[in-house]
């Protein structure tokens, strides 16, 4: 498998839009990707739709990449529609990474959108729902905010986190999102607007989950020969892992963990060379537990990091410079490629005042989605490094 | 929907499939356990994903009524067709099994902390329209004045 490097990346403001489609979302996150890169769009020989839920809320099912790209321009190439609920923007990316490392293409787009605002709020919870298996969890109505909130409370008996520790996440987030002109959110909040909004499951309150929205990010990736043609720094991709639920004994890794240990272990580095992380907070307290499994603090230490202030921009491990799912958003099919596309910026030095200083030299992505035998259906992780 | 335990003689399917089964007159948790590592699974599986070896048939198990809260969430916002509030939680069996279940007879929350006991409760969902009973499982906390 021969290096990959990413080539351009592009998104669109994520918010709610009542009046924009999936395919105009799309266009424009494309065409921001394609002219960041600076090839030609005829160049791109292979590409794949990230969507979960447009089946659900629009109606559109089996071609739905087809009939996006049809709205871009690009047609009569090998499309692809990549779902793996909240994770199939890094789904999508993975793949596009594979076909270019293993020599199929030279230049692969992995472009990942979702409309799951569409005024009528019981579709869209609806649309979430079908995220765990219908037979099962599903069928006895369990729900995303009540496994983090079970997780989220467990780990706070276990090593004293207090539900101000687990608040100043969103506050973080939101400090981040308001200097990032994609946020969908980009108000600041404190610790005491966080635990006094509304109580969606204790201790999980609305301000501490993502908003409904919708966005569209693209990333183009391709070999080294493309990248030495374009006015382009060379961001690779150092590793890109993807892994789906066990039936996890009591006791096991989780797959966060199982993930990313493959992940630093084929990138050939340890968490502690990692500069700074987008991360997968769909309620923002999960991130504490993020950097713990991800191996960048010690078990319970995560309440510290987040009352010094490590995680940051200014921190030693900036996570979520974006303002993460919690303020940015979290339109599910686009969220993973909005990671990459952040991470690029960052390791480019184009991340304007969210810029993390000293440009950083290794990015780390995890994104995940769905829920099955209460663990994340689908965890991907990738290591982006500056050459 | 009711709450009872013991069968009554029409026929009844379960609510979610390969979890509650006949014994001895009584509705009971089912589960499968592997003949080779002896690992057991909830719901029942075909095959032992650890294993992958499905040379021998996995054997069917009956659970213990009883358990352990490991974790619980009260949930007060929840997608159409789901009651609010509601109280969703994990218990820990005995036969190192840990299952997703909702909470009954749970007062109104306040009581309620990891490592209470809880029993099984099998409640009837409904009757579908060929004449069968669908019944569910929850599980009931077990407070100390009790």
């Amino acid at each position: 498998m021969r290096p990959v490097y990413v080539l351009g990346v592009g998104m669109t403001k994520f918010g709610k839009y009542i009046e924009r489609s999936l395919k105009d979302f799309s266009f424009e996150a494309a065409w921001n990707a394609i002219h960041d890169s600076g090839i030609r769009a005829k160049e791109i020989e292979m590409a794949f739709f990230a969507n979960a839920y447009a089946g659900l809320i629009t109606g559109q099912e089996s071609i739905r990449g087809q009939t996006v790209f049809r709205e871009i321009g690009l047609m009569g190439i090998p499309i692809f529609n990549i779902e793996n609920a909240c994770a199939s923007g890094s789904s999508a990316f993975y793949l596009a990474h594979l076909a270019v490392a293993s020599g199929q293409v030279d230049i692969a787009l992995a472009l990942g959108a979702e409309k799951l605002f569409c005024g009528d709020l019981n579709k869209s919870l609806h649309a979430l729902s079908t995220s765990s298996d219908l037979d099962i969890e599903g069928r006895m109505g369990m729900l995303f905010a009540g496994i983090y909130s079970m997780r989220v409370r467990n780990h706070m008996e276990k090593y004293g986190l207090t539900k101000e520790q687990i608040a100043k996440v969103a506050v973080k987030n939101h400090d981040h999102g308001a200097l990032n002109p994609y946020a969908q959110y980009r108000n600041r909040v404190s610790v005491d607007e966080v635990l006094g909004s509304r109580m969606i499951a204790d201790p999980i309150t609305l301000l501490m989950t993502c908003p409904m929205g919708d966005g569209a990010a693209a990333v183009i990736l391709g070999s080294e020969e493309v990248l030495s043609r374009l006015n382009q720094p060379a961001v690779r991709i150092a590793s890109t892992v993807l892994q789906t639920a066990r039936i996890s004994k009591i006791g096991d890794k989780g797959i966060v963990e199982r993930t990313s240990r493959e992940a630093y272990n084929k990138a050939g580095i340890s968490p502690k060379d990692v500069n700074v992380a987008e991360l997968h907070d769909a309620v923002a307290p999960i991130e504490l537990l993020l950097y713990e499994q991800l191996g960048f603090c010690k078990p319970g230490e995560s309440g510290h990091w987040i009352d010094e202030g490590v995680t940051r921009i200014g921190g030693s491990l900036p996570a979520n410079p974006s303002g993460g799912l919690s303020s940015k958003g979290h339109p599910a099919g686009a969220t993973g490629l909005a990671q990459i596309t952040e991470l690029t910026w960052q390791l480019r030095g184009e991340a304007g005042e969210r810029q993390v200083k000293p440009i950083p030299k290794f990015a780390l992505a995890e994104n995940g989605g769905g829920n099955v035998a209460g663990e994340t259906a689908a965890v991907a992780i990738h290591i982006l490094i500056r050459e | 929907m009711s709450i009872q335990r013991k069968v009554n003689m029409k026929k009844w399917v379960p609510e979610v499939p390969n979890t509650l089964g006949e014994d001895r007159g009584e509705i009971r948790l089912i589960s499968s356990e592997c003949p080779l590592c002896k690992r057991i699974f909830f719901p029942a599986v075909k095959i032992c994903p650890d294993c992958l070896d499905d040379s021998q048939p996995m054997k069917k198990k009956i659970l213990n009524n009883n358990g352990k809260i490991f974790s619980f969430s009260i949930a007060q916002v929840a997608p159409p067709g789901y009651e609010v509030p509601h109280v969703q939680a994990y218990i820990d069996l005995p036969e190192r099994v840990r299952l997703f279940t909702l909470l009954v007879k749970y007062g109104d929350g306040s009581k309620l902390k990891k490592g209470l006991f809880a029993k099984l409760v099998i409640v009837m969902i409904g009757e579908d329209k060929e004449g069968r009973e669908h019944l569910g499982y929850r599980f009931r906390p077990i407070f100390e004045e009790d």
